[in-house]
């Protein structure tokens, strides 16, 4: 039951970034396949640490097929693709999985390859994110961060997120959405990304993209 | 619960205080006074004082006349003797610096301790270890002498390096040496980070200096002077250095053995009283006596004694013992106890444990045999003791209250954070890392997690860091291990093992598509990965793996033993999450007989 009135289904939208460049933000779709499994290839050995703590060297066709498998209801995956031509269309990818045991939580990942971190292109991928888990009921993100991922921590704690310590490495982060009704582009939480998104330098966005 | 206590008020520590000070005041006051012993054939034999001092101070002659100059750095590679307090100290009445290196280092971790620290002279043990010398690339060291302990017949012996002293006076001596003060660095010890490579912390002689003095106001009175130790654990560990100094303080006599094997003897040989160890020391003790028992079929009545010796030793705890455990206790202590004391050398009174956690059924057993067990925590960037548990102040389960002159302050996160004299400055050459680590205020990040109860005891209960703690004390960071596992082709997830555990090993899954190409390669008629999981010629692939990952590291910290698993990891088996992040945990759990069986328990 895709919602029909949710434009990022059908087009998607084109944001602009504060450094004049220009990405579009839609739903992965299963083509977009080949194109994952590459991307992943150009992420730093940092890059992937943080964003799977043990990453593989590559994305088997187990895991693509896992990734590329979305709902937009229960699973979805949303990809920022740079419509400037530089000749790397997919800049980003952010999803959420909704729990088994709580459908009102799900857990969230953010993805931006390195040479694009620090752009704002995470953030924007979030709050959009954050919009469409809204509206598919769930109300709770949460995710696993490792603790070196120390300016994405204190970014989520100044939002107001839950973090707490999980295996050795690893803190739990919990954070309420706020409520669909209110514009998200305007809240907090994104003002605050932005800010920070922007404030950082490369390497600091490197791990505030995750 | 408090989110921060602090130990009683420091006396401070002069300012003149160097860590050569309580060896020049025994030569003063009782240079004929045994400072250490050593192991010559089947009895120890006894160093003094004044012999002690007159080695070092030749020693650091020929250091003087290497041309090492006051705050230079000198590595020093070699496995716990006597020698090393030799050598140590001589670095340091040279006014110089002494750079620890793991006497099981790996070549690329010499070779980075020797680059990083700028070492102008190393002093190895072995053979084995000049020829790991010589073999490094020099033209990135600094590194213009090296000198073997045991000398290899080359002219550059330890006798040797004294002999080129020969012309230097003591006047340098007593010039260099009187010159350091608190402020000037000791050591630069490097530790593990959870990524990249080893850090050298800098401890000055005020940071130890002040840490001994901390330790003697906790249970400085506990010490008899009579008291013998024994040293067993790497001098490279800041904890065993941490008692070394200790004890040349109190002026305890201190034995150095030859070998952990020969850990059960030799504690016996020199009836020692006083010791610090790491937890698994203390498990294997537990473990070995137990396994004999149930060999001897006297399990049950092993068992049975040592039940009764952790609850006598919580009702004592408590003030209340009951007359049937004490009737049981006063039995055993005939049939079992007075046998376990006996093993660990008949004299043993004290121990001190640190590095990793000791399990809180493990100290009330010693306690019920009579061997009281005083837990501690602190760091390698903390001199190194930051909380310990002492006499009328023991919470067996937690790592006792913060020093004199300490404070612990539990963060927002959990993390436990710490101030006090003994908190090192800083990284060697490192003010990125040691911004990581030391805040705005002052506070160093311990990267440990813990709670302090309402009393200021503290309780470790978790990591920040991506680190394992093996039981013998050894940090291991699994991510660069992990990382170079995976750059094999077959190899698709590789965990890392060992927290607690008496070495490392590692799990690893197989690349599906991978491995159909490999094994038509190979010939195996295998068609899944559980198939060919026990194969010679899949653990052969998976075995060069893991030696070309160990290259990098030390052998304390190498991969010992690894299992393949039958198939990768999963999210139907959360061995994933739904975003696809491994977690450690549920491997663990789930692959718990793997395990085992590597483990051998």
């Amino acid at each position: 039951m895709t919602s029909t009135t949710d434009p990022l289904a059908r087009d998607g939208e084109v944001v602009s970034l504060a450094d004049g460049g220009r990405v579009l933000v839609r739903e992965l779709l299963a083509s977009d396949r080949d194109e994952l499994a590459e991307r992943y290839l150009e992420l730093s050995p940092g890059a992937r640490r943080m964003r799977f703590f043990n990453a593989p060297d590559h994305l088997s066709t187990r895991l693509l097929d896992y990734l590329v498998d979305v709902d937009g209801i229960d699973r979805c995956a949303l990809v920022a693709r740079s419509l400037d031509d530089d000749g790397t269309p997919g800049v980003g990818i952010a999803r959420y999985v909704r729990s088994h045991d709580d459908p009102s939580c799900a857990e969230a990942a953010v993805t931006v390859l390195d040479a694009h971190q620090s752009r704002g292109i995470g953030s924007a991928l979030m709050s959009r994110l954050a919009e469409q888990a809204r509206r598919n009921g769930i109300s709770t993100f949460t995710a696993s961060v490792m603790w070196e991922n120390r300016e994405l921590l204190d970014g989520l704690r100044a939002i107001g997120a839950d973090i707490q310590p999980s295996e050795p490495g690893v803190a739990s982060v919990r954070i309420a959405l706020p409520p669909v009704e209110a514009d998200l582009h305007k809240t907090e939480l994104h003002r605050v990304l932005r800010v920070f998104a922007q404030r950082v330098g490369d390497a600091i966005g490197l791990r505030f993209e995750h | 619960m408090k989110n921060e206590a602090s130990g009683p008020a420091f006396g401070g520590i002069g300012s003149d205080a160097n860590l050569l000070l309580p060896l020049r005041r025994l030569v003063e006051q009782d240079s004929d006074r045994v400072v250490a012993m050593t192991r010559e054939g089947d009895h120890f034999v006894d160093w003094t004082v004044a012999q002690t001092a007159d080695r070092i101070r030749a020693v650091a002659k020929g250091l003087v006349a290497c041309g090492v100059e006051p705050g230079e750095r000198v590595a020093l590679m070699c496995h716990t003797r006597y020698e090393w307090l030799v050598v140590d100290m001589a670095i340091m009445s040279a006014g110089a610096v002494t750079v620890p290196v793991y006497d099981t280092s790996s070549a690329e971790q010499l070779a980075w301790i020797l680059e990083d620290s700028g070492a102008v002279v190393a002093i190895v043990e072995t053979g084995e270890m000049r020829s790991m010398y010589e073999a490094l690339d020099k033209e990135r060291l600094s590194c213009r002498h090296v000198f073997t302990i045991d000398a290899i017949g080359d002219g550059r012996g330890l006798e040797e390096l004294a002999g080129l002293g020969a012309d230097v006076g003591d006047d340098e001596i007593d010039r260099r040496a009187g010159a350091l003060g608190p402020e000037d660095i000791a050591t630069v010890i490097y530790t593990s980070g959870t990524t990249g490579r080893p850090k050298g912390c800098v401890l000055t002689h005020g940071n130890l200096c002040a840490n001994v003095a901390q330790t003697v106001d906790a249970i400085g009175n506990e010490i008899r002077s009579d008291d013998v130790g024994l040293l067993f654990l790497p001098l490279a560990h800041s904890l065993t250095k941490g008692n070394l100094l200790f004890s040349l303080e109190m002026g305890v006599r201190t034995g150095f053995a030859t070998d952990i094997a020969h850990l059960g003897e030799e504690l016996g040989m020199v009836h020692a009283s006083v010791i610090a160890a790491v937890p698994r020391v203390f498990e294997k003790v537990y473990n070995s006596a137990q396994h004999t028992a149930h060999s001897t079929r006297k399990g049950p009545i092993f068992d049975r004694a040592a039940s009764v010796a952790v609850r006598w030793s919580k009702e004592h705890h408590c003030g209340n013992v009951r007359p049937w455990t004490a009737l049981e206790h006063a039995l055993f202590e005939r049939l079992v106890y007075g046998k376990l004391r006996h093993a660990l050398g008949g004299g043993l009174r004290l121990a001190f444990s640190g590095g990793s956690p000791l399990g809180e059924r493990l100290t009330h057993f010693f306690d019920g045999i009579g061997v009281r067990i005083f837990e501690g925590y602190g760091l390698t960037e903390t001199s190194p003791t930051l909380t310990l548990n002492r006499p009328g102040s023991w919470r067996p389960g937690s790592v006792g209250r913060p020093l004199a002159g300490t404070t612990i302050r539990i963060a927002d996160d959990g993390e436990i954070l710490a101030k006090g004299p003994q908190v090192f400055v800083g990284y060697w050459k490192n003010p990125e890392a040691t911004a990581e680590v030391i805040d705005g205020d002052g506070w160093f990040h311990t990267g440990d997690i813990g709670e302090l109860d309402d009393d200021g005891f503290l309780r470790i209960t978790g990591r920040k860091k991506e680190l394992i703690v093996t039981a013998a004390g050894k940090n291991v960071a699994p991510a660069p291990l992990e990382d170079r596992l995976r750059a094999h082709p077959l190899v698709s997830q590789a965990v890392v093992v060992g927290d607690e555990r008496p070495f490392v090993a590692a799990l690893i899954t197989i690349d599906e598509d991978a491995f159909a190409d490999w094994a038509s390669e190979a010939g195996i008629a295998a068609n899944t990965v559980a198939e060919a999981a026990d194969t010679a010629e899949l653990r052969a692939a998976i075995g060069a793996a893991v030696d070309e990952a160990n290259l990098s590291v030390s052998r304390a910290e190498s991969i010992r033993e690894f299992a393949i698993l039958p198939s990768d990891f999963t999210i139907d088996a959360e061995e994933l999450t739904p975003t696809l992040k491994v977690r450690r945990a549920v491997v663990h759990y789930r692959y718990q007989a793997a395990i085992e069986s590597i483990y051998g328990s």
